[in-house]
């Protein structure tokens, strides 16, 4: 993943998320994440928001294996407001071309 | 508003691992793969899930613990539909895509505005609009404190609406109200929000005399719309007043009416504003007894035309109705004769019924 995304990315967490997290994932790393398997199930989902518990997640495919997974507190912040910052981060990140890491 | 085209609405139960599918012409996703995201949701202990595609859908799954409800619908739809699925209404409400039917229970999350959550576009100033508007809605738990059952026909004309619907359960009484604004829509709403506001510090102890408290509920509405001098922007109410210990009723109203279904027969008590306005709407007292039904319904219900938009339904009409509906009056006999009685005549009004049993 290139430096300039994952600073762009945590500079949306810090302005806008403080007490959430943004973070880019590749699918390759997909495993353990408790939307792993529901990207499979749905293959064609652009978008994906899901709530368990205390959390809600956000997880928006950037390319075909490069996604942004938002995860906040539930009662912090309303999905209205996750969706935007996951929407002009997206596009943001969709200015320079991301290519998945070699590893 | 854009109209609600759904194109999957079910359920699936979790202990059976069985689909029931009330509307299946989906292009998104297949039946085989819902019941797989299904077992998905209940094996993570998802609560709910929104899956979004490139076009204008969403599919949405919430997970009620011994079943799982979803629809699919458009995007420009996505708050109100969602608050329908998380009501837990009966799927076959949605059949017919001009109605709009909605029911909603407050989202404590919905609390926080900060500057990123400004809507970009119409349809989401309309989504979040009507989403805050909902807010101030109670589910139907809160009215079964006071009554054994309690069901809710709710059915803009164009959303959000310009009905309500509130209940306040004090220790002895319990006040059950739906309210009518002037017009429908978005206006229609923003004078609710208002009225629901004032309703909810009004009473915030129980009335004495509800026929008095209602009288100057409407003195301090009008007050606080001072600079509206036609008397355009306005709100008819009816209120219940129950006493739990006696099961007692009051009702009162300014242009909105009741009906009891008792063992002995179904009765109106009408309201008309007209005479709130001259002082002369007098209150109506009544017992009533466990089984008995209630139902206060907004003028959108009674001035629905016929399959031959011909003839209103009318007082009489709906008394008929439920006379001839099976015992107990459900909401879903009622959206029957409702339907057959209009046919494809379009719906003019806002159309809100609450039905409480005690």
């Amino acid at each position: 993943m290139q430096q300039h995304h994952l600073s762009i990315t945590a500079q949306y967490n810090a302005q806008y998320l403080p007490e959430g997290k943004c973070e880019l994932v590749e699918s390759k790393y997909f495993q353990d994440k408790i939307y792993s398997k529901l990207f499979d199930l749905a293959s064609n989902t652009e978008q994906m928001i899901l709530e368990q518990g205390e959390k809600t997640y956000l997880i928006s495919r950037i390319t075909p294996t490069v996604y942004l997974e938002i995860v906040a507190n539930r009662k912090a912040y309303n999905i209205g407001i996750l969706k935007n910052v996951s929407k002009k981060l997206t596009e943001e990140l969709r200015k320079n071309p991301l290519s998945p890491s070699n590893d | 508003m854009a109209s609600e085209a759904l194109k999957i609405l079910g359920t699936y139960a979790i202990e059976e691992r069985q689909q029931n599918l009330s509307i299946d012409d989906s292009e998104n996703i297949s039946s085989v793969q819902i019941s797989n995201i299904c077992d998905e949701i209940s094996s993570k202990n998802i609560d709910n899930l929104t899956l979004e595609f490139d076009a204008d859908s969403f599919i949405y799954f919430n997970n009620f613990g011994n079943k799982i409800r979803f629809l699919e619908g458009k995007k420009t739809d996505y708050a109100r539909l969602k608050q329908l699925v998380n009501s837990d209404l009966d799927g076959t409400i949605f059949r017919n895509s001009n109605q709009k039917s909605t029911e909603s229970k407050t989202d404590s999350d919905s609390n926080v505005v900060t500057e990123m959550a400004t809507p970009n576009s119409s349809s989401d100033i309309e989504n979040e609009s009507i989403h805050i508007h909902n807010t101030l809605f109670q589910s139907l738990t809160h009215f079964k404190k006071a009554y054994s059952e309690a069901d809710l026909f709710f059915q803009p004309f164009e959303a959000p609406g310009g009905d309500f619907f509130w209940i306040k359960d004090y220790q002895y009484k319990s006040l059950a109200v739906v309210g009518d604004c002037t017009g429908h829509g978005m206006q229609g709403a923003m004078i609710a929000m208002s009225a629901m506001t004032l309703l909810k510090q009004f009473f915030k102890l129980p009335p004495t005399n509800i026929k008095e408290s209602i009288y100057e509920y409407h003195e301090q509405f009008k007050s606080l719309m001072e600079e509206e001098q036609s008397g355009q922007f306005d709100v008819e109410l009816g209120v219940i007043l129950l006493d739990k210990r006696t099961n007692e009723i009051s009702y009162m109203g300014s242009g909105i009416n009741m009906i009891l279904k008792n063992a002995d027969a179904v009765t109106a008590y009408t309201t008309r504003k007209a005479k709130l306005i001259s002082k002369k709407q007098e209150s109506y007292s009544m017992k009533v007894e466990a089984g008995d039904q209630l139902f206060i319904l907004s003028d959108g219900i009674t001035d629905q035309f016929d399959a031959d938009d011909n003839k209103k339904l009318g007082t009489k009409g709906i008394i008929k109705m439920i006379e001839d509906m099976p015992d107990p009056v459900t909401k879903i006999d009622f959206i029957e004769s409702l339907n057959r009685f209009r046919g494809s005549t379009k719906q003019m009004d806002d159309q809100t019924m609450l039905m409480l049993t005690i």
